[in-house]
């Protein structure tokens, strides 16, 4: 679990970090809301996904 | 010989099985037309089964009632057996199956929050992770195996199919509502990604339209305060809520600073610097802590103090504030004049009960099993209205029968088992029965009341129920330490006759489920003293605010439930009766349980509560049971049998 956590977790997490992308919507924003469209095709109820 | 019944439930020709009540005197043929769906709810909190036919709610049930573990999250492997042998189906006959949530869907979740979080998060990594894979990425085949111990002859995978968490909050908030159209709005803790969801609903079509995603949620924010004043997470929230009017909201702009950015539409963002809970293994760090110049509250050693009160006041008036933005803007974005909530944030009453009184919408309508327990009925509409396409049928009240879905008990298992256990009791009749029940309540008694069908979501309703009289100044003090054994600070709530509900609160409107709170009207208040209204934080709890100070809280507030005698006939005649006797059309309605311990489900876990408390009699079917009648030796200790929760 280790060697997964910080060879491969944190690195992608630095990258992610490097590339400037706020994976979970972490910063404040200035915007008018913090709602999300739900857009996209339907996820059908035959998938786990 | 087979005939045809139409008037059973589900228009099939059914047997005759007087052990669970039902009075059908045909000979049972499965229908081949008929639709069974089954929803699971698991893993979790709040594992539950729902079971439709021909998309009718046919009952309802959470494991934890049968495993005797409060909020269970284990398989239901219980809850399932009780619903498919209810319905007199066997699994493999069953259509389709449907789970709550998309497993997969959660496990990115949780590896996207470790990859933005990292290298922060390594110790919790290490301990979720393992068990994620195990229990998310072989979900369906850990289902599947489990399904199959219901029955050898099920074999087929692919009637498994997976709804989305907040989706099936949302459905099993608007499907059985009255409402033709509505805004649905649901919040939680998490689900996969979302924690708070807008959808419309529209005839049968339900789509959900915006949400806010983890890690910015109201129910872990919530929660978190939860754990912060010594209640545990996910059990205990609603303790919060009973506390906060014991304090003054004194840290709202520190929380509103600091915490969380709310905007104008009440969509919100929390400040993750001050929560662990993403990948920590507790709600809050030090950075919270120091905030507010406390370490959170050891519940084994340190006692609830002014400062908790204020905490709990102070983020019960945020979340409320939430709520309330969230309801005007989404009134004026979409126009509909009906709203529909769940998740469990739709549990916290208290924030309901301000949601109506700023008449903000014409009318709300709020699923009773609001948590976890109610995706499994959630589930089971969306693929029932949404997959199958069927239509929906509404009713002018709704679809949830009281939330009487649970197992009942005919009155010769009900006496066979009181026999077998040891219990001495007599066999009267119903007249009888409400007649010596309104008595002994009159007189302060405090009495376990076991009818008909067991409630389905967190609210005893007058199926399995301790009451009382409201107007005894000890009953809430009494009902706390001898028979709950729980905090004293937690009030009661009083069931009382619809139609009287005007004359005793503020409220006009049906709140059959106990999910909203209004306070006591000003001409059953009895005022306070110049030195009482000097009293602050506990001390409030001794002062005799109302005309049935057992249920009116320390702010004037109380959760009401109105009984109508179309949905529950017997309780309601019990609580007229009770009203003849005394002029008085309100009782105390408490779950049937002692602390820590989930509601009673069975005469034998009633007759084990009853003997271990302070109950002084039990109305179990026909049968009346006096404490003072029992053999002593049956007494049980349950003080101290169950965590505080």
């Amino acid at each position: 679990m280790s060697i997964i956590f910080f060879f491969v977790v944190t690195p992608i997490s630095f990258v992610m970090k490097i590339l400037g992308k706020d994976m979970l919507n972490l910063k404040r924003n200035n915007n008018n809301t913090y709602w999300v469209e739900k857009s996209g095709p339907k996820s059908k109820m035959k998938n786990q996904f | 010989m087979v005939t045809a019944n139409y008037n059973s439930p589900y228009d099939v020709w059914r047997p005759d099985y007087s052990y669970t009540g039902f009075c059908s005197s045909t000979i049972y043929l499965h229908n081949f037309l008929v639709k069974s769906i089954l929803g699971i709810s698991a893993f979790y909190h709040d594992s539950a089964a729902t079971i439709l036919i021909d998309g009718k709610i046919i009952a309802a049930a959470q494991e934890e009632r049968f495993t005797r573990i409060k909020h269970d999250p284990s398989y239901p492997h219980n809850a399932i057996n009780f619903v498919l042998n209810y319905s007199k189906l066997k699994l493999s006959e069953v259509d389709q199956i449907i789970f709550f949530e998309k497993p997969f869907l959660k496990f990115e979740r949780l590896l996207e929050t470790y990859v933005a979080f990292a290298p922060k998060g390594f110790k919790s990594f290490c301990k979720a992770i393992p068990i994620w894979i195990k229990e998310k990425l072989f979900q369906k085949k850990l289902l599947f195996n489990k399904l199959t111990e219901h029955d050898e002859n099920f074999k087929d995978q692919d009637k498994i199919f997976f709804s989305e968490h907040h989706l099936s909050h949302a459905a099993s908030a608007f499907f059985p509502s009255p409402f033709e159209e509505a805004i649905v709005l649901t919040s939680d803790g998490v689900g996969e990604w979302a924690t708070t969801t807008v959808a419309i609903g529209k005839g049968k079509d339900l789509q959900i339209k915006k949400e806010i995603n983890f890690p910015h949620s109201l129910g872990l924010l919530y929660s978190a305060f939860t754990y912060y004043t010594g209640f545990k997470v996910n059990s205990g929230e609603y303790k919060l809520m009973g506390l906060a009017p014991y304090g003054v909201p004194k840290f709202e702009s520190i929380i509103k600073d600091n915490l969380i950015d709310i905007k104008t539409d009440g969509s919100f963002r929390l400040n993750q610097d001050f929560f662990n809970y993403a990948t920590g293994l507790t709600m809050t760090d030090n950075k919270f802590h120091d905030l507010f110049g406390q370490n959170p509250r050891d519940s084994k050693k340190d006692k609830i103090t002014q400062f908790h009160m204020d905490i709990a006041s102070s983020i019960q008036k945020v979340t409320e504030e939430i709520i309330v933005k969230l309801a005007k803007s989404l009134k004026n974005e979409y126009g509909l004049k009906n709203l529909c909530l769940a998740g469990g944030v739709a549990l916290n009453c208290v924030a309901n009960g301000k949601l109506l009184k700023e008449k903000i919408f014409n009318n709300i309508w709020i699923q009773p099993a609001a948590g976890d327990a109610g995706g499994s009925l959630g589930a089971a509409l969306a693929f029932w209205h949404l997959n199958q396409n069927k239509e929906r049928v509404i009713s002018n009240t709704d679809d949830m029968q009281g939330s009487y879905l649970g197992p009942e008990y005919s009155q010769k298992e009900i006496e066979e088992k009181l026999t077998s256990i040891g219990a001495k009791f007599k066999i009267i009749d119903e007249k009888s029965l409400l007649d010596k029940t309104a008595e002994d309540l009159s007189k302060g008694n405090a009495i376990g009341w076991f009818q008909g069908r067991m409630e389905f979501g967190p609210r005893a309703l007058g199926g399995r129920s301790i009451i009382g009289d409201p107007r005894s100044s000890s009953m809430q003090k009494n009902l706390n330490l001898k028979v709950k054994y729980r905090e004293s600070f937690r009030p009661f709530a009083p069931s009382v006759l619809s139609d009287d509900v005007s004359d005793w609160f503020n409220i006009d409107v049906d709140s059959p489920y106990m999910l909203v709170v209004a306070n006591i009207k000003d001409s059953k208040k009895i005022k306070m003293t110049d030195d009482q209204k000097k009293l602050f934080g506990i001390e409030k709890l001794n002062i005799k605010k109302s005309e049935i100070p057992a249920v009116t809280h320390v702010d004037y507030s109380a959760r009401i439930q109105t009984v109508n005698e179309k949905t529950n006939p017997k309780y309601f005649r019990l609580i007229k009766m009770f009203k003849k006797k005394t002029g008085c059309p309100v009782i105390v309605n408490t779950s049937f349980n002692v602390r820590g311990e989930p509601i009673v489900n069975t005469p034998e876990n009633a007759f084990n509560c009853f003997m271990g408390t302070e109950l002084d009699n039990l109305a179990i079917g026909n049968c009346y049971l006096d404490k003072k009648e029992q053999n002593s030796n049956l007494k049980k200790n349950y003080s101290r049998n169950f965590e505080l929760d």
